[in-house]
């Protein structure tokens, strides 16, 4: 069975596992990392949004083979480290806001927020309603008016 | 009474409890019966009384759970903090968050030192395990209260016993019993020595709403951090040793059954796979991950039996429903009055959450346990010792925060086929439904029609008829235990246990004479389930669309400024409107949380205004504007008495 090694979190690690599988269930079901979370498979509902090389993608629609043994692959565990403190400022400004319900789709929405306020960053601007309409990733509980709060607000501190 | 909490002013109202036999301090709820009668109801305007007026499903909920309010205790632990098991499932509501609050208030104790955890299924708990109907802070305010408010007399009087003073004279905060003199102990060290060797009853004084510090201001969730950092676990995220995933290759039509599987040791080959077994709602594989699992369940050759509607579509469900409507009782064509005939069709609507049905099971020779996100435990435990043939005590349900629900984890349908699974594969199973599995086999908010006559004159509606026929909804959680859960499912039980939740949850909160509201249901083989307030979404859209159109025919307007009970109707031709104020006006009883009924029919009746607003009001043969989160109503009809029925509208298109 073939061997796949990348930096997770900070980590080199490696996993033995066929080439097909995609990157969600070898994270979750071979490496018990469970903050990416399952509500599709096929890249619309965004819950299971991670970091590739610092942007966002979604692990269930990329067989481990795709990733590269010097990429490196960053989830909600890993988020706080970046900056080098216990939280990062996108999930302080989330407590500040009182964002989640349910939680489910919260890792998820964090990662993409920060994707964007890096993105937004790099091309010199605040981020704007227009940025923020980009996003797709779902919330049931609806809490997408604290979310837009939350994002500028963290932003603003990155 | 002032020195209760050396706060000036405190009232405190006086309640029974227990303190329970424990080696540290466990305290208990008595609910006396006051708590318990519901007051009589004053009616003096023209419409009588709907029975959900007079006690609607929250009375009966919290009625039922009343008598076993007592089996539920908060501990108070050596280290000083509080233990609370609750008995519900917290599934985003931030019910764990809001009974910490209550116990905080209560205890005198900081909010981080109250230790909440979800309750596994307690059998002993009746009817006092269901989560539902919004009833969770409605039947658990006095009784948690009461518990918290004990446990803190318990440590005052242990204090004044070790001091030897007075128990007036003390006085608690942050989880600390302070002295006149300054002596201070903490709860942690009082524990023991308020415990009780035997099980006592005592009474307690609660503090009075114009009090409380903790309830009514704001507070993060308890489980915000969590839920940021990822570390908030949902069932899927437990670490279950063995449990490897699951995944069930499900049939083409809905409750279609296996007949035969061609290929399944080629699938049981396949990498990562461990097991494939055929069981009753399809065919299950196990593999290292739910990739592989997924693969296995594309590559299953399965040849499908029937299922139990096979064949149906939108419009034979819907000629059904047609041929079941109950007929109404004003003729349509009165002589002194014209009539107004409506009728909406909702189309099906699914109900799932972001974190689909899933489960892990454990099922040995002799006992089982169990980890889901369930809001009738004690049901789905018995119906699961009943499927694998074990005594009720043998199986273990824990239940596990939920990535949303809706209504949907009422029911237990991934907890008791992962148990199935587990027992025939003789293994533990990690089993999640695909999101195709939710959409295709989870359960919907039924198909109905709902159809409306009013008769008026000068103005003034003198009937008002509301027949709502429906796609059986399923009840079979019944109100938490097997009882009435079976009592759901029997052929006459079934609409019955239905006609019972649509009286008690369904009105009409306007003076429009004489008011009759009617189900009848049909067709139980579909998977459906109480998403979102079970009836009121297309009951009351259907009702207010109604007044829409009577407002427009009378050229009165509807505005959406004025006060709380008249937000919807500050204009409404002559005085309709029926005082529902959380004040107590009209026909609400007193000391009865009201307002959060009539803020939310008042949210419903908006909705339906910015539809209709939006929307040719008269849209016979055409598509209406959905409205948004709702079952759409999928076509609507008028018609006068001048013209003809709705019946015969509906032929004319």
């Amino acid at each position: 069975m073939p061997t796949h090694s990348f930096t997770l979190n900070g980590k080199q690690v490696s996993v033995d596992c066929p080439d097909d599988v995609r990157l969600l269930w070898v994270l979750r079901d071979l490496l018990g990392v469970t903050g990416p979370k399952y509500g599709c498979g096929l890249e619309v509902c965004k819950a299971c949004t991670s970091h590739i090389n610092g942007k966002a993608f979604n692990p269930c629609s990329v067989p481990v083979s795709d990733i590269a043994p010097t990429d490196e692959i960053t989830t909600i565990e890993g988020l706080p480290a970046t900056v080098g403190r216990d939280l990062h400022p996108m999930q302080q400004a989330w407590l500040d806001h009182d964002v989640a319900q349910c939680g489910y789709c919260q890792p998820g929405q964090i990662m993409a927020a920060v994707a964007l306020a890096r993105r937004a960053r790099a091309a010199g601007r605040d981020i704007s309603d227009a940025d923020l309409d980009e996003l797709r990733n779902i919330c049931r509980c609806g809490t997408y008016f604290r979310i837009r709060e939350a994002i500028k607000a963290g932003a603003a501190e990155m | 009474m002032q020195s209760e909490r050396g706060r000036s002013g405190i009232r405190r109202r006086e309640f029974l409890g227990y303190v329970l036999a424990a080696p540290t301090l466990v305290v208990a709820a008595k609910l006396g019966k006051d708590a318990l009668t519901p007051k009589a109801a004053g009616a003096a305007v023209p419409s009588l009384p709907e029975p959900s007026d007079l006690m609607d499903l929250g009375d009966v909920l919290t009625l039922a759970a009343a008598p076993t309010s007592g089996l539920i205790t908060i501990q108070v632990n050596p280290d000083g903090t509080a233990s609370f098991a609750l008995p519900r499932a917290e599934v985003g509501q931030g019910i764990t968050t809001a009974i910490a609050m209550l116990i905080a208030e209560e205890l005198d104790l900081p909010l981080g030192e109250i230790d909440m955890s979800l309750a596994d299924a307690r059998p002993e708990l009746v009817f006092n395990q269901l989560t539902g109907g919004s009833n969770t802070i409605r039947s658990m305010y006095t009784p948690v209260r009461t518990a918290a408010a004990l446990a803190r007399q318990r440590l005052l009087g242990a204090a004044a016993a070790q001091w030897g003073v007075p128990v007036d004279s003390l006085t608690t905060s942050g989880g600390v019993v302070r002295s006149a003199s300054g002596m201070t102990a903490t709860y942690g060290s009082l524990a023991t020595a308020a415990a009780s060797s035997h099980t006592t009853l005592a009474s307690v004084r609660l503090t009075d709403a114009p009090d409380f510090t903790v309830v009514g201001t704001p507070h993060n969730r308890i489980d915000a951090l969590a839920a940021v950092t990822g570390r908030k676990k949902f069932a899927m995220d437990l670490d279950v040793p063995g449990a490897m995933p699951t995944m069930v290759c499900r049939p083409p039509t809905i409750n279609g059954t296996v007949q035969s599987v061609s290929n399944l040791s080629a699938v049981e080959a396949m990498p990562g796979i461990t097991d494939v077994a055929i069981v009753s709602t399809g065919v299950a594989v196990r593999g290292a991950t739910f990739g592989q699992c997924i693969d296995a369940v594309r590559a299953l050759a399965v040849t499908w039996g029937p299922g139990t509607e096979d064949g149906k579509s939108d419009d034979t469900v819907l000629h059904e429903l047609e041929k079941a409507e109950p007929p109404m009782a004003v003729p349509a064509v009165p002589i002194l009055t014209r009539t107004l005939d409506a009728k909406f069709t909702f189309a099906f609507a699914s109900n799932s959450p972001l974190e689909t049905n899933c489960a892990i099971a454990d099922v040995r020779p002799g006992s089982a346990e169990i980890w889901s996100c369930l809001k009738s435990p004690i049901v789905a435990q018995q119906t699961i010792a009943a499927k694998l043939e074990l005594p009720q005590d043998k199986v273990q349900v824990h239940v596990v925060q939920g990535g949303g629900s809706f209504g949907r984890h009422l029911f237990f349908d991934a907890a008791l086929e992962a148990a199935e699974i587990s027992q025939q594969m003789a293994k533990p199973v990690k089993l999640m439904w695909h999101r195709t599995d939710d959409f295709r086999h989870g359960r919907t908010h039924p198909m109905c029609t709902s159809r409306v006559r009013a008769s008026y004159r000068l103005g003034n509606v003198l009937t008002f008829e509301q027949r709502h026929t429906s796609v059986a909804t399923d009840f079979g959680h019944g109100l938490g235990e097997i009882l009435t859960a079976i009592s759901a499912q029997l052929p006459v039980g079934g609409l019955g246990f239905s006609e019972a939740v649509f009286e008690l949850t369904q009105n009409v909160p306007y003076n429009f004479g004489v008011t009759t509201q009617l189900l009848n249901e049909v067709d139980t083989g579909f998977h459906t389930g109480s998403m979102r307030n079970i009836y009121s979404p297309n009951v009351r859209a259907a009702q207010e669309l109604v007044v829409d159109e009577l407002a427009r025919r009378w050229a009165r307007t509807r505005t959406t400024s004025g006060g709380r009970s008249s937000r919807t109707t500050a204009r409404e031709p002559c005085s309709t409107r029926r005082p529902r104020s959380a004040t107590g006006a009209g026909r609400c009883r007193p000391g009865r949380p009201r307002a959060s009924r009539s803020t939310r029919s008042t949210r419903a009746s908006r909705r339906a205004w910015s539809r209709s607003t939006a929307a040719p009001r008269r849209s016979a043969g055409k598509s209406p504007t959905p409205i948004p989160g709702h079952a759409s109503p999928r076509r609507s009809s008028w018609s006068t008495s001048a013209c003809r029925s709705t019946r015969e509208a509906s032929r004319r298109r």
